[in-house]
């Protein structure tokens, strides 16, 4: 049975536990704002962007890009993971982990190359698939220019042929409590058809097109296509920021947990002591009056 | 008078700034634009745009590539890389310039990586330019 001394140790280290869990915690929440405001700036261009690109893809017809390109015959793919260097982050990882391999095993028909953005899920599932690069960046957090590098270089395996596909997997930031594993398809990818006649409709003004639209959209597309990287970029970093904050969280909650138990183990200890230390003076008292 | 929203993925550079006259480059050349100007939707160009707010001072900001969308009372343009010309840290403008020349008088692999210090060396020249004209009425 331990005693006051171990006890006392025991609490002590779950106290600095605590304090480091509780500082991580702190960290976390303002790693966390500073990255919902990237989210929050990109989120206008994001928006324009779109917008412009339906009005033009609205007006064009039969415009071609190397982009559209859907090759049923080419089986092979990129996929590009992103999860954290860190750990400490509750089931970021994990989650990303499970998704990333049921993805492959539901299509186990292409031949998917994985490259990473940090190491983490790397480590747990480098042994089952086909390793590509690992990505790393200056300072912890990518900006927006390394983003366009790494896009840049798995779309040019695509337009040259060497790959059909590219998707990129990441957890998309639903809240700081929550986030999702998601595997999206970046490449090839398909004009927004749904409302186009209703633009068109919608649409009144007569456009000037300098060059031309062609030319324009050309411009566009590599855009929105990398606008879809940096966003899943700027998700990932979010979420895990989030997740760390909700786990530290939940660790010092716990750390509290155990040094109350701890505490109330110890003050019975003590007390179960001294009622035994009194019995022994009181029946040795007893005695003594015979 | 109308509005100029300059927007890139790093951040919102202006929005909703009152203007009368706006100057924008373009791979056409340089575009003037006053108002009541026709809907356009035009390529940007490595370049400065000057816009004049009513008292008629100019604010210089740096573009890179992207489009120009004029429509209604609204120009907007989405830039990869945006700066006012206030913010431009010009030792920065010209280690990047000297870094981008260095790798350009080296050996390149692949004419993407030549076009990307190009564009490089482009756009740090063109953020000294802006950082000296700064204050400067047009």
């Amino acid at each position: 049975m331990a005693n006051i001394k171990d006890l006392k140790k025991r609490i002590k280290s779950t106290k600095g536990t605590y304090k480091i869990t509780s500082a991580m915690k702190l960290v976390s929440a303002a790693k966390l704002a500073r990255a919902q405001q990237r989210i929050l700036s990109l989120k206008p261009y994001s928006e324009e962007l779109m917008k412009t690109l339906r009005t033009v893809a609205a007006v064009t017809n039969e415009y071609e890009h190397d982009y559209f390109n859907f090759d049923a015959e080419n089986k092979l793919a990129h996929l590009l993971v992103i999860s954290s260097d860190k750990g400490l982050c509750g089931g970021y990882n994990g989650q990303l982990y499970k998704k990333v391999k049921s993805f492959i095993d539901e299509n186990s028909d292409l031949d998917i190359k994985v490259h990473f953005i940090g190491k983490k899920v790397k480590e747990l599932i480098s042994d089952e698939v086909n390793v590509g690069e690992h990505y790393t960046f200056e300072k912890v957090e990518p900006d927006h220019s390394e983003i366009v590098d790494i896009a840049e270089e798995l779309s040019l395996d695509f337009t040259t042929g060497e790959v059909g596909k590219v998707f990129v997997a990441f957890n998309s930031f639903e809240s700081a409590m929550s986030c999702s594993a998601v595997v999206e398809q970046a490449l090839p990818f398909s004009m927004p058809e749904e409302d186009k006649e209703k633009i068109k409709e919608d649409f009144p003004f007569d456009f000037k097109y300098a060059p031309s639209a062609e030319e324009i959209l050309d411009t566009m597309i590599p855009e929105v296509y990398i606008n879809t990287m940096y966003t899943a970029v700027l998700d990932a970093i979010a979420s895990e920021h989030g997740m760390r904050m909700v786990a530290m969280e939940n660790a010092s909650k716990n750390c509290n947990e155990v040094i109350r138990k701890l505490t109330l183990k110890m003050n019975k200890l003590r007390q179960a002591a001294i009622t035994t230390e009194l019995i022994e003076v009181v029946s040795g008292a007893e005695s003594l009056n015979g | 008078m109308f509005t100029l929203d300059i927007l890139t993925p790093s951040g919102v550079v202006v929005k909703d700034f009152k203007c009368t006259e706006v100057l924008v480059p373009t791979v056409q050349g340089e575009i003037d634009i006053l108002e009541g100007h026709t809907h356009v939707l035009t390529k940007l160009s490595t370049g400065i745009v000057t816009a004049k707010d009513a008292e008629g001072k100019a604010w210089c900001f740096s573009v890179t590539h992207g489009t120009c969308k004029v429509l209604g009372q609204n120009i907007s343009i989405l830039s990869m890389t945006s700066e006012s010309a206030e913010k431009i840290d010009v030792d920065r403008a010209k280690a990047a310039l000297e870094k981008a020349e260095k790798k350009l008088s080296e050996s390149i692999a692949s004419d993407s990586e030549l076009q990307k210090f190009r564009r490089k060396k482009e756009r740090a020249e063109m953020r000294i330019k802006l950082a000296y004209t700064r204050g400067d009425s047009y």
